[in-house]
């Protein structure tokens, strides 16, 4: 166990060494989090109510967007890809080591980093924007939105070693990634509440694990949720997180045993 | 007693092959022509407890890839391997425990953090005692000194102190088989031979078993007794250096130095004239002749110095290729 919880803290210490990347890295999602922001300020000039939600409500949820892509979608697991096409996965071959474990938990440095860091910016982003927002009390409510966020960061990491896992069969691991990116942005919740979408592509998107990253926690935050919902979507994750851990398993093993440590 | 043991090894891969252009590229998405490339072709042997032996080939000969077999990173086409008493490709933590690969061209230490952080983290993977791996730990950066670099961001140091700090994080938990691929690579003549001296103390001082592959003959005279030559996926010779030495060298070497200018047609007559430029000449004789030769030389010329020597290792191995190749 102390072996792992050191990958976190070597992994720490290796984020401070670039302060600049990480700072920028920093401003980066904040903008993109002010675009939705100032976009759906703006639409709500004229109304009070647009899909159900309300303003304080919207923008609650724009905000905390940044603090579960913290928690949620901080990974280093595109690390992994590199690491098979450059043959230095051998390294971790070689010795007494777990490497999904070292994945978890060199992941989580990431998320310790980030999540602090988020944390920051939504108490700087509500002093200076001031907007209304929904302060959750309920603390059932947070429990459950502090369990989803868990178990939406295993399902994540689940799938994007998976993506990584590409890295055995063919070198463009970066095409699939970065289409990956945008589908997860746009269909896990990133911009605007899956909800509001007609109610027959909703049903669609509740079976696909992407709705359960960003969307589904945040959800249960702002509360006006049926028991029914969250016990359906809690239960959905727990499908995917259970089906998807054999199938990466089962590609890690076949992916070995074509792996021929070679690299540049 | 056997360490290590090899069974009519196969590592076979699959690879594909394209013509170069934009067509021929797009065709390729859609037909691809697989071939079969023998990598290793079925081999066999076996090492000794404390043995030191180098794996000598081309580039492409399938030295790596049984490294990499021997070390559980290729799972073998077919054929059986034995080190330790377990199955490598099976990567058993009590098996890991006991092994290393240290790689010229790949490296485990942490880039941008100090070496000591990779060791420390090395101190956890491998579950070491305290005593154990501050004792190691003085030793090794002691002998291979480094003692005062051991904290300084790893992308800071040089290529030999770095392979150094490799070398230290490979060995800190006292492996009991040790394998180095191009060991040497890239090193300047003064950094290759500390490494090779302290490869041959190693093996030496704690009686483990190493198998080594490198480009670089002089590595291989020096450290190992005993080499095994592949070619092509096969072994061509597996035993004694000196031994090969004496059976392919049918030749010796005779190197004068003359006083005088000589004209070149009246040496030719002694033997094959491998070099002459005055006052040094370089004569490739038969073995059974070289005393003959030898005294000719002395009593009709005016000469200055005078060598005999047997061929050198490289021109053995070459030789051995060569006619593998026929």
């Amino acid at each position: 166990m102390k072996k792992y919880l050191l990958v976190t803290s070597l992994s720490l210490q290796e984020y401070f060494v670039y302060r600049l990347n990480f700072i920028l890295w920093r401003v980066r999602v904040v903008v993109s989090i002010l675009i939705s922001y100032f976009l759906w300020s703006t639409v709500y000039q004229n109304t009070k109510v647009i899909f159900g939600y309300g303003q304080s409500q919207m923008l609650t949820y724009i905000l905390l967007t940044i603090f579960i892509n913290g928690i949620v979608l901080s990974t280093q697991t595109s690390r992994v890809a590199e690491e098979i096409n450059r043959g230095s996965l051998s390294n971790f071959l070689v010795r007494p080591i777990d490497y999904f474990s070292y994945n978890l938990s060199r992941d989580m440095a990431d998320k310790i980093v980030n999540t602090f860091f988020s944390v920051f910016e939504f108490i700087i982003l509500l002093l200076i924007l001031n907007p209304p927002v929904v302060l959750q009390t309920n603390m059932y409510l947070l429990l459950l939105f502090a369990l989803t966020a868990i178990l939406a960061s295993i399902l994540y990491f689940e799938i994007s070693m998976l993506l990584s896992f590409i890295g055995f069969w063919s070198h463009e691991t970066w095409a699939p990634r970065f289409l990956f990116f945008i589908i997860v942005a746009f269909l896990a919740g990133n911009y605007f509440p899956l909800d509001i979408v007609p109610s027959p592509i909703f049903k669609i998107l509740e079976m696909l694990p992407f709705t359960y990253l960003v969307f589904f926690p945040l959800k249960i935050y702002l509360g006006k949720v049926s028991t029914f919902f969250i016990i359906k979507g809690i239960i959905t994750t727990g499908i995917w997180i259970v089906l998807l851990y054999p199938i990466m398993k089962w590609v890690w093993i076949r992916g070995l045993k074509t792996y021929t440590a070679v690299g540049q | 007693m056997t360490a290590i043991s090899v069974s009519h090894l196969k590592k076979h891969f699959n690879i594909y092959r394209k013509t170069a252009g934009i067509l021929a590229t797009i065709k390729s998405i859609f037909v691809r022509k697989n071939e079969v490339v023998k990598a290793v072709d079925d081999i066999s042997f076996e090492i000794n407890q404390g043995e030191l032996v180098g794996f000598i080939g081309p580039n492409g000969a399938g030295k790596t890839t049984t490294l990499k077999c021997l070390s559980g990173l290729l799972y073998p086409t077919k054929g059986k391997i034995s080190v330790l008493g377990y199955t490598p490709y099976d990567r058993k933590y009590n098996f890991l425990k006991k092994i290393s690969l240290v790689m010229g061209q790949k490296n485990q230490l942490w880039w941008d953090l100090p070496a000591n952080e990779t060791f420390r983290l090395n101190k956890e993977i491998y579950e070491m005692k305290n005593c154990d791996y501050q004792n190691n730990l003085d030793e090794l950066s002691t002998l291979l000194e480094v003692k005062d670099l051991i904290d300084i961001p790893v992308r800071r140091l040089s290529l030999g102190q770095r392979m150094k700090m490799e070398l230290i994080a490979a060995l800190l938990h006292r492996p009991n088989v040790l394998f180095l691929d191009e060991p040497t690579i890239g090193l300047d003549v003064v950094m290759q031979k500390k490494m090779r001296d302290f490869i041959a103390y190693y093996n030496k001082q704690y009686k483990s078993t190493i198998i080594l592959t490198s480009h670089y003959m002089v590595d291989v005279k020096q450290l190992c007794k005993r080499v095994i030559i592949i070619d092509k996926g096969k072994i061509l010779y597996d035993g004694d250096l000196e031994q090969l030495v004496k059976k392919y060298a049918d030749k010796k070497i005779i190197s004068v130095v003359f006083e005088k200018n000589i004209d070149e047609k009246k040496l030719s007559s002694l033997g094959q004239i491998k070099s002459y430029k005055f006052p040094k000449l370089v004569l490739n004789v038969e073995r059974s002749k070289s005393k003959y030769i030898a005294g000719q030389l002395l009593e009709k010329f005016p000469i200055e110095d005078f060598t005999i020597e047997d061929p050198e290792v490289d021109d053995v191995i070459r030789q051995v290729f060569k006619e593998a190749n026929k």
